[in-house]
């Protein structure tokens, strides 16, 4: 199990990470989620010892790493743009970490073969590391980090590189991956959609600062914030401007919520069109996606953008349009 | 090993660098200093205010100025053509042509000096020709002592540093920038005068301020094809120290060329840091000649590079063949071997092959091994490493004959008496090698990427064995080709080698230039013929630099 204890770093005078708590269970896929330069690659640095000026403890079991040199922490990191050695070939590349930890040569052999094929580099093994595509290093990378059985594997924006496509294949096999070796592992990404797929938590980074930790289905639910639900795609976020006796007074109208909060989410779970609805507004813009078409609609003060399959719309910009927003949440920041 | 353990030992490795240059460098130059300023033990600056006031002296000055101007201005007007060929049109042979143009760089002076007098000497392949075909007497080209050809050999020299550089920015910039002139009007020679030349004037700079140094610089092949009349600085500290013994005046000499090369030299660093290092984003935009105007063009600038570089090396082999004699022969290479007067003085001039050979290995040794460690210091970050960045390349603005004469002052004194020991050559052929070393080996140390180096960490990999594993292989082409840097400039060294060689142990350069230096055709012929050895040696080297030069020759 990995603890970090109110782990701060400053990079010269910025802080990168400030006062970072969190607790990992061993056989855990937990996502850093978060815009770039949120200090989660140096997060990740932090728990390989990669950099040393922090404050606060990494803890694995109890005992404290700060001593340890990265080398004898046995943790993987796979890096975002692979970092493969160009002098060595596709074997030795994966062999290099075993070869470190002085494997017998039959075994080593016998692992560098076990991690290609599980990764579907086979018939990869004597290749120039340099002839590969991103694809293929990709899988070279995580075999490499995966051959001397670390306790805890570290991939930072492992896919960041590679196209939408090969991207959307790879992260469930990832997971498949990383579960079927029952490892715990850290996944760094800025793509919301790439840590929904793989994390059993995902922790929102902003700022240097953790701002929620929660399973990918809640936090789609319930976003904590006007930055967590900005981040996560939400675009109907509205301040509050007024509350009184159980509702709030917002650009696009009254809301019922508990308490007063700074902002509120109109969810798009709760939000359709219907001929009953209260919110009236004015189609502005149509915006055509594919899968569906994306209206926007002025509101009072206001706007709402909401998605409408393509298949059921046939609304035109200038329209009159009622809405019903069915699912308020409250945004604490 | 702990942290502190690591410390200490890289600690202790830095310190031999250091102690190095220490004792070589700043201490023989320090004493300059002091036989130039405090001749008899107090401050005394009359050498110095001789210099600034005798006329005869300050035409010294000016015409070192003067000549490196001129040689820097024909070199670049001529290597302008040859960088826009190379980085616009693709040819038959252009790779071949790219690795020819750098033999020059490997090329010791006293070679490129003897093969330009073999082409345009009085007994020069040219003169020959045109003796015999219309029946004169008397050699028709009177090119020797002349400035023009101690100009052409500059341009010779220089020609590779300034394709090099310009042509390597050029392939940087966007060929959009000319194409939108172009859209927008510009053509012919407004298109060079508005857009290319402004465009490429980082790159003109830079190359300029360098070739200056080294025409500035020059020694071999003044001293050998100028003689005293074409006295440059260079030449002047050599001729006061050695021949009329005036250690003071040398010394002011010395320290005004030094303050001088110290300037451009910093000149130098500034104009090259505004250049990008990293040639691989380069647009590949070359394609073939099209239209009869562009093949004349480009077959134009190819035939006078292949004329310019080759025919002065060719013209060295021939004459080292016939000169003298009716038909080829091979009398010249195998009187090497002998001694014709049986004096017991006498050294057989092929004793220097084998000197050279142990002195340029030696130099090879020592010249990698501090080169290595000075440039892991080097790209480690912080302050220290900026200033030994620029102080490791003070060796190549310090000229070797200032070096030599501050050997010859500095280290004769226990416990330094070196002056009288075969030592001292190496020891100042690793001085003169040490700035190329780092400058093949920083490109190389430069270009591991840092993740490659982490992951090799987070792997188990502890920072010695990382080194090891990772970092030596990967920088090892940029080792290489600072190794065979070190071994030609050793074998080549003259400036400082003529100060310091023992009579008894001879290095080939010096050899040439006591062949050449002595009446008569059969000692020509000799110095030819050794000059062809020597050349033979370094194109050696010449081979082992350009097939590994991909990797490493980014900074020259």
């Amino acid at each position: 199990m990995l603890s970090l204890e109110n782990i701060s770093a400053r990079y010269t005078e910025v802080p990168v990470l400030n006062d970072i708590s969190l607790q990992i269970e061993s056989g855990e896929i937990v996502c850093l989620l978060g815009p770039s330069g949120c200090g989660k690659s140096t997060l990740l640095r932090v728990i390989a010892g990669l950099l040393d000026e922090y404050s606060g403890s990494v803890r694995w079991d109890k005992q404290d790493l700060r001593a340890m040199p990265p080398y004898q922490r046995d943790f993987g990191l796979m890096f975002q743009d692979y970092a493969l050695f160009p002098h060595l070939n596709v074997s030795r590349n994966v062999a290099f970490g075993l070869e470190m930890r002085h494997y017998p040569r039959a075994e080593r052999d016998k692992r560098v073969k076990e991690m290609l094929s599980l990764v579907g580099m086979g018939n990869y093994y004597h290749r120039d590391v340099n002839e590969l595509s991103g694809g293929e290093k990709q899988r070279v990378a995580l075999a490499r980090s995966l051959a001397p059985q670390p306790r805890l594997l570290m991939l930072d924006e492992p896919l960041g590189s590679l196209d939408a496509l090969l991207r959307e294949r790879l992260v469930t096999e990832l997971r498949e991956i990383i579960q079927k070796q029952g490892l715990t592992a850290i996944y760094v990404t800025h793509d919301r959609q790439e840590a929904y797929a793989i994390a059993d938590r995902i922790v929102i980074m902003n700022n240097g600062r953790i701002v929620q930790i929660d399973r990918p289905q809640a936090l789609y639910h319930s976003p904590r914030t006007q930055f967590v639900a900005q981040f996560l795609g939400f675009t109907n976020v509205y301040p509050v401007t007024s509350f009184d006796r159980g509702m709030a007074e917002t650009a696009i109208g009254r809301f019922p919520v508990t308490a007063s909060t700074p902002a509120v989410l109109v969810h798009p779970d709760g939000l359709q069109l219907a001929d009953e609805g209260t919110l009236v507004g004015t189609i502005i813009d149509r915006r055509f996606t594919g899968e569906t078409v994306v209206l926007t609609a002025k509101i009072e003060q206001g706007e709402v953008t909401l998605s409408v399959p393509s298949s059921v719309s046939k609304h035109l910009v200038g329209e009159t349009v009622r809405l019903n927003a069915k699912r308020i949440v409250p945004l604490v920041e | 090993m702990t942290r502190t353990q690591r410390w200490g030992l890289w600690a202790a490795l830095l310190f031999v660098p250091v102690v190095f240059f220490g004792l070589f460098f700043v201490h023989p130059l320090v004493t300059i200093f002091d036989v130039s300023l405090r001749p008899n033990g107090v401050l005394d600056l009359s050498g110095f205010i001789k210099i600034v006031t005798s006329s005869y002296y300050r035409d010294t000055l000016f015409f070192t100025i003067f000549q490196a101007t001129v040689s820097t201005l024909l070199t670049i007007a001529l290597a302008l053509p040859g960088a826009y060929i190379v980085t616009r049109y693709t040819f038959p042979g252009k790779q071949l042509l790219l690795s020819l143009s750098i033999l020059p760089v490997v090329l010791p002076s006293v070679v490129v000096a003897t093969a330009f007098s073999a082409l345009l000497g009085a007994r020069g392949v040219v003169n020959t020709f045109l003796m015999s075909v219309f029946a004169l007497t008397d050699p028709p080209i009177q090119l020797e002592r002349s400035l023009i050809l101690i100009l052409i050999v500059h341009v010779f020299y220089n020609y590779a540093v300034g394709l090099r550089i310009i042509s390597g920015y050029w392939a940087n910039q966007s060929w959009r920038i000319e194409e939108a002139a172009r859209i927008l009007g510009c053509e012919g020679w407004r298109l060079w005068w508005y857009v290319r030349l402004p465009m490429l004037r980082p790159a003109i700079l830079a190359a300029s301020v360098l070739i200056f140094i080294f025409s500035f610089t020059s020694f071999g092949a003044i001293l050998i094809l100028g003689g005293l009349r074409f006295a440059t600085i260079e030449v002047q500290i050599y001729y006061q120290a050695m021949n009329i013994f005036n250690l003071p005046l040398a010394a002011a000499l010395s320290l005004v060329q030094m303050g001088l090369m110290f300037g451009l030299m910093w000149v130098y660093s500034g104009l090259q840091r505004r250049i990008p290092r990293d040639w691989q984003s380069a647009q590949q935009v070359a394609r073939r000649p099209r239209t009869l105007r562009e093949r004349l063009i480009v077959g134009g600038t190819v035939a006078f590079m292949i004329l310019f570089l080759l025919i002065p090396l060719l013209a060295l082999v021939f004459r080292s063949l016939t000169v003298g004699k009716e038909g080829l022969s091979f009398d010249y290479y195998t009187m090497l071997a002998q001694n014709p007067r049986d004096s017991i003085l006498f050294v057989p001039p092929q004793n220097a092959i084998f000197n050279s050979l142990t002195f340029a290995g030696l130099t090879m040794i020592m010249a990698t091994g501090l080169g290595l460690i000075l440039s892991i210091a080097i790209q480690r970050p912080g302050r220290f490493a900026r200033f030994l960045d620029a102080f490791v390349m003070i060796p190549l603005a310090t000229s070797a004959v200032t070096l030599g004469f501050g050997y010859l002052v500095g280290l004769d004194e226990p416990p330094l008496a070196l002056r009288s020991s075969w030592v001292i050559l190496p020891l100042a052929h690793t001085l003169v090698a040490i700035p190329f070393v780092v400058r093949s080996i920083l490109p190389a140390l430069r270009s591991i990427q840092p993740s490659v180096q982490d992951a090799a960490i987070t792997l188990g990999a502890s920072p010695l064995r990382r080194w090891w594993r990772v970092d030596l292989p990967l920088i090892s082409r940029g080792l290489a080709v600072g190794a065979a840097f070190a071994f030609t400039a050793s074998m080549g060294e003259f400036g400082a080698s003529l100060f310091l060689v023992r009579p008894d142990t001879p290095t080939i350069p010096t050899v040439i230039y006591r062949f050449l230096s002595q009446p008569g055709i059969a000692n020509y012929g000799q110095a030819l013929a050794m000059s062809v050895v020597l050349m033979l040696v370094c194109g050696v080297g010449f081979l082992t630099v350009d097939r590994l030069r991909s990797a490493g020759m980014g900074e020259f």
